[in-house]
């Protein structure tokens, strides 16, 4: 770092900066896979989160905590991640990865991605059921199942009321419930 | 199941869906946005700025540009989506009550007072170059309009100069309202992750066909410079394909060739937040695009800078001559090792004949996988050899048989030779049986 250019910057451009990188090893990944949850494109994911930081760097003197600033993130990701998903290219992409997805992460070969479907067969059922459900209520679950989100986060990272997201999550859950009992 | 039971297997099922991914490290990236931005605010050379956000978007907007493939349907009605993808910034900062959530057909809900986001005064004061145009993606809807005329909408007829960054190409000679005009598929290259699993930032370039129209007897110039336009700009295809955009926010002004040289001008020396990498392909994407455009063989490239920059992206100097490594000096690697070159993108097939499939790979023992989808199934899977194995570049061929009517895509992927699991490389095309 050099320090002349260092003088010349306010020092609310280092909090900045300081924020963000913490903010960075603590979250990236989490939001990224967040983010890839929810559009299934694991470049536009990156891209999303990436926007998302830069933003949130951005208006930093508006935020000044990383609390604020984290749910600062989430909110621009969730955003981000639904406009994306309103375009139907990036959902018919997603169907196609829905499809591959295993082999494509090249994480086992045909054999032993059936054992691996068997041994989490009430998982994938569940992975399908959610992405079927409406956006609201798979953006729900998802926050407070992948993230453990408390409603009250949820409610702000969506920018619904707590209720709505109760409802949505009751209706959400009752509807993998059924998903998954039909089948077995 | 119960309640508590539902709830642990979502929970570890989400878990383990979202361990499938590995992010790629954005951090130098990101800090260098964030860093221009507010070099920007500072009235410093703000256009650099916000490159990678601009990326972000653009991968939004992407798929939009063109109308590709399968959907033949007018995209109009999606211009709000993207306009509304620009929220991410200042959406959340004032939490209306759920913003843009519901009404995605309202352009409005990307509104949130542009005043209300901290860096309004961007696009006003920096906006000749065009990357004024991509580049603060943060302060909403006003900006989006110039990108969006450009791309027509209906796909592979744009304008004389491709669709790309209107502002700076339009003007040129080559695009005067000759009357006559002919269209034609140009070779772009564009950078693009090669899908390796293990090594998630691996990129190499990729060959696409793409629709230009140009005077009727255009030059090898004219040629030249229409197919690195179509390459400087990826955005178009980020949202089919894990392509790059290392040439955000520049463009080319002129192309000349002779027969000893082709020199492309272009109008700015490359966006920040890229790495070594990724900028050498960058370079490379332009040396092979000039060269396959004018068709005459490894005819040397070298490159201006109409801002007077000397070097492009800071690092490689516009003085020395470029071209595209031999392959005896391994030039093939900077291909992406696999390639789908048939059934070109989006093409409409008819049901009843065979469907074959061709490209190239360099891949380990010639060895190559392939798997055919429609929708969520997987209609047939399979392996194949190339004519050559690495290091060499061979060609391949599938023959999936008759298909019935329907959206396929097809994927072409190769097996790490450690442990024959890993993917380390991967394509794929779509295409239509009608």
């Amino acid at each position: 770092m050099a320090d002349r250019s260092a003088d010349q910057r306010p020092s609310s451009a280092w909090a900045a900066e300081a924020a963000l990188t913490e903010l960075y090893a603590a979250h990236w990944h989490s939001l990224v896979r967040l983010s890839w949850l929810l559009v299934r494109d694991q470049q536009v994911a990156e891209e999303t989160v990436q926007d998302a930081f830069v933003s949130m760097h951005a208006h930093w003197s508006r935020l000044r905590d990383p609390d604020l600033a984290l749910a600062y993130l989430r909110r621009c990701v969730v955003n981000a991640s639904r406009s994306v998903l309103r375009h139907r290219t990036v959902e018919e992409r997603y169907l196609v990865r829905e499809a591959t997805a295993r082999t494509a992460h090249g994480t086992t070969s045909e054999p032993s991605a059936e054992d691996h479907a068997v041994a989490h067969a009430t998982g994938d059922r569940l992975m399908l059921a959610l992405a079927g459900l409406p956006r609201r209520q798979r953006e729900v679950l998802t926050l407070r199942y992948y993230l453990d989100l408390s409603e009250a986060q949820i409610a702000d990272a969506l920018g619904i009321s707590t209720g709505a997201v109760k409802a949505h999550a009751h209706r959400g859950l009752a509807a993998l419930r059924g998903a998954v009992e039909r089948v077995s | 199941m119960n309640d508590v039971d539902l709830e642990r297997e979502l929970r570890d099922a989400l878990h383990r869906e979202a361990a499938a991914i590995v992010p790629g490290d954005r951090r130098a990236a990101i800090l260098a946005a964030a860093r221009a931005t507010t070099d920007h605010e500072d009235g410093h050379r703000g256009w650099l700025a916000p490159v990678a956000s601009a990326a972000a978007v653009a991968a939004i907007a992407g798929g939009l540009a063109w109308g590709l493939s399968q959907d033949d349907e007018p995209r109009t009605p999606l211009v709000p989506a993207v306009t509304t993808s620009r929220t991410v910034g200042p959406g959340p900062l004032t939490p209306t009550p759920s913003p843009s959530a519901t009404t995605s057909r309202s352009p409005s809900t990307a509104q949130p007072s542009p005043s209300a986001t901290t860096t309004p005064s961007l696009p006003a004061t920096t906006a000749p170059s065009p990357s004024g145009t991509t580049g603060p993606s943060l302060t909403g809807p006003s900006l989006i309009a110039p990108s969006l005329p450009g791309p027509s909408v209906t796909g592979p007829s744009p304008s004389a100069t491709p669709p790309l960054s209107p502002p700076s190409t339009a003007g040129s000679p080559t695009s005067a309202p000759a009357p006559a005009t002919t269209s034609a598929a140009l070779p772009a290259y564009f950078v693009g992750s090669v899908g390796d699993s293990t090594s998630p930032g691996r990129y190499g370039l990729y060959r696409e066909f793409l629709p230009a129209t140009l005077p009727l007897g255009a030059t090898d110039a004219e040629r030249a410079r229409a197919a690195v336009a179509l390459a400087m700009n990826a955005q178009p295809l980020t949202n089919l394909e894990p392509y790059l955009q290392p040439w955000s926010g520049t463009s080319v002004t002129s192309v000349s060739v002779t027969g000893s040289r082709i020199t492309v001008t272009l109008d700015g020396s490359g966006p920040t937040g890229f790495d070594a990498a990724q900028t050498r392909l960058a370079v490379q994407e332009l040396v092979w695009t000039a060269q396959a455009a004018v068709g005459r063989g490894t005819i040397p490239v070298t490159f201006a800078v109409t801002d007077g920059s000397t070097r492009l992206f800071g690092t490689y100097p516009t003085s020395a001559t470029y071209n595209r490594s031999t392959a005896a000096q391994g030039g093939d690697q900077d291909l992406a090792p696999i390639w789908v070159m048939d059934p070109p993108r989006g093409r409409v097939l008819p049901a009843g004949s065979s469907v074959v499939v061709t490209g190239q790979a360099t891949v380990w023992e010639a060895a190559l996988r392939w798997r055919l989808s429609s929708g969520a199934a997987t209609v047939a899977s399979g392996a194949t050899t190339a004519s050559a194995g690495a290091p060499a570049r061979g060609s391949w061929r599938v023959d999936v048989g008759p298909l019935p009517a329907g959206d396929y895509t097809f994927v072409a992927y190769a097996t790490s030779a450690r442990n024959g699991t890993d993917v380390v490389a991967q394509t794929s095309r779509s295409f239509t049986v009608r």
